[in-house]
């Protein structure tokens, strides 16, 4: 160390990108399942107005499917962190349902919400009846989110639906359930036709338009904390080709906009327009490998 | 005809016939004003006549209040005992859009002009309901809440209304909770 600097954190100064210099005050185009960065379209708000009405209406099982990285981790984090703060709301959410298995989908939620796990499912269905039993007494409402579910096998939508029998004093569902995975969920979801007609409403999240891009890049830049005030950073036509490139994926969009931050800061560009997109297109065709990986 | 015959002048005075002006109603309505475009005007007329003669022009804005009242009733019964009015998931005038299946809100750019509705006094007090709960959760204006209401009256017509003889206001609205409820 010299002079009190510390080779370690000069080191990490350097490679930090100063985002202060986009005029935010953390990164903007993070592919984190984030909801304060959560920018709603048409598709997601459709999705929003429907499951909410049908989970507060008691109706039972929703379904979101989506394409990857059209944001259904994002949604899902959206409900779970909507109604668990609700005080007539108890959520869990699972990110990843155990393969196969009935009882370990059982146990898996069980554990979410903090119930004791049985090693027999009857015992972990009687739990879970308890439990139900107990929160209708208090007039809370379990919610479950399941992202990634169309990974669910047969025996894991029997024990879903049995569950979805339980009824609460007033003879309403005693618990909600989103599911939310690719379009292969909807095929999957023929196999079990009890479970099938249990669904009371199904929305798709689809790659943005033109439009929305611009939207989406507009808004996560205002949540990142940049004034609107001040120039924008992409240009009009440089939206074009960002679309063109991540065919509207919202996942791609933002990992292409990240690399082109980085590198408006690499090169002390004051804005990103058509040429810049191109000419980074050109010269990094390996971003997409990253992608790929992530 | 022969002198005789002739019709006095008092007979033809009291004679039923139509009149110009506004139909006398047992109960007056009142003006509300709102803004509408040229083509919400035009759907008001085409609503008008898709009808049945009992309905005229001028019971369409109580027709849609009700179609809009019945809906947001079925919204706040989905949320009963629940802490909020409306679904945590409704976060903008455009959400009801895409709930109840509408097509999108439009700003075609046409001009709106501020005119008058006549309504019923229930229907007055059930639109004020409805603009009082959307405006303070997303600031809807009263005419957005009434375009609102004209594009459930159009969708009722389009997809629920089809062959029902129902000649007044009381038998729609029957039919409207029906549906609806």
């Amino acid at each position: 160390m010299i002079d009190g600097l510390n080779p370690a954190l000069e080191l990490e100064r350097f490679a930090q990108p100063k985002w202060d210099r986009l005029g935010v005050v953390m990164p903007p185009f993070s592919i984190e399942a984030d909801p304060r960065f959560m920018y709603i379209s048409d598709d997601t708000r459709r999705a929003l107005s429907k499951v909410s009405f049908m989970v507060e209406a008691g109706q039972g099982a929703s379904v979101v499917v989506g394409e990857v990285g059209t944001g259904k981790t994002t949604l899902a984090s959206w409900f779970h962190s909507r109604y668990q703060r609700r005080p007539d709301f108890v959520a869990a959410r699972v990110d990843e349902p155990p393969k196969r298995s009935g009882l370990l989908l059982l146990r898996r939620i069980a554990a979410e919400f903090d119930l004791r796990t049985r090693r027999a499912t009857e015992d972990q269905l009687n739990e879970f009846r308890g439990f139900l039993v107990r929160q209708a007494e208090k007039g809370v409402l379990p919610l479950i989110i399941i992202d990634e579910a169309h990974e669910l096998g047969v025996e894991q939508f029997v024990e879903l639906r049995r569950m979805l029998n339980f009824r609460d004093p007033k003879g309403g569902k005693a618990f909600q359930l989103i599911l939310l995975g690719r379009p292969e969920l909807d095929i999957n979801l023929r196999d079990v036709p009890d479970f099938n007609d249990r669904v009371a409403t199904r929305s798709s999240l689809d790659p943005l338009t033109p439009d929305d891009t611009k939207s989406l890049i507009e808004y996560r830049l205002l949540a990142a904390g940049r004034d609107p005030r001040q120039r924008p950073l992409f240009t009009d036509e440089a939206i074009l080709p960002i679309w063109r490139e991540t065919r509207g994926y919202p996942r791609s969009i933002c990992l292409l906009c990240l690399h082109l931050c980085l590198e408006m800061l690499d090169v002390n560009a004051d804005h990103i327009d058509e040429a810049f997109v191109n000419d980074f297109l050109e010269k990094h065709q390996s971003y997409r490998r990253l992608e790929n990986n992530q | 005809m022969s002198r005789s015959q002739k019709e006095s002048t008092l007979a033809a005075l009291l004679r039923d016939r139509p009149r110009r002006g506004r139909p006398p109603r047992e109960v007056s309505r009142q003006n509300v004003y709102v803004a509408l475009s040229r083509n919400q005007k035009e759907l008001v007329s085409v609503l008008a006549r898709r009808l049945p003669d009992g309905i005229v022009r001028a019971d369409i804005p109580d027709l849609a209040i009700m179609v809009l009242s019945t809906r947001m009733e079925g919204l706040r019964r989905a949320t009963s005992g629940r802490t909020r009015e409306i679904p945590e998931g409704i976060t903008d005038l455009e959400s009801l859009y895409l709930l109840w299946d509408l097509p999108p809100a439009k700003h075609d750019g046409d001009e709106k002009r501020w005119t008058s509705i006549r309504v019923s006094p229930q229907q007055a007090i059930d639109l004020g309901r409805v603009h009082g709960t959307l405006n303070v959760l997303f600031g809807a204006t009263r005419s957005e809440v009434f375009a609102l209401a004209l594009e459930l009256l159009e969708q009722f017509v389009n997809h629920d209304y089809a062959g029902v003889e129902a000649a007044s206001l009381a038998e729609m609205r029957e039919r409207i909770v029906g549906v609806y409820l």
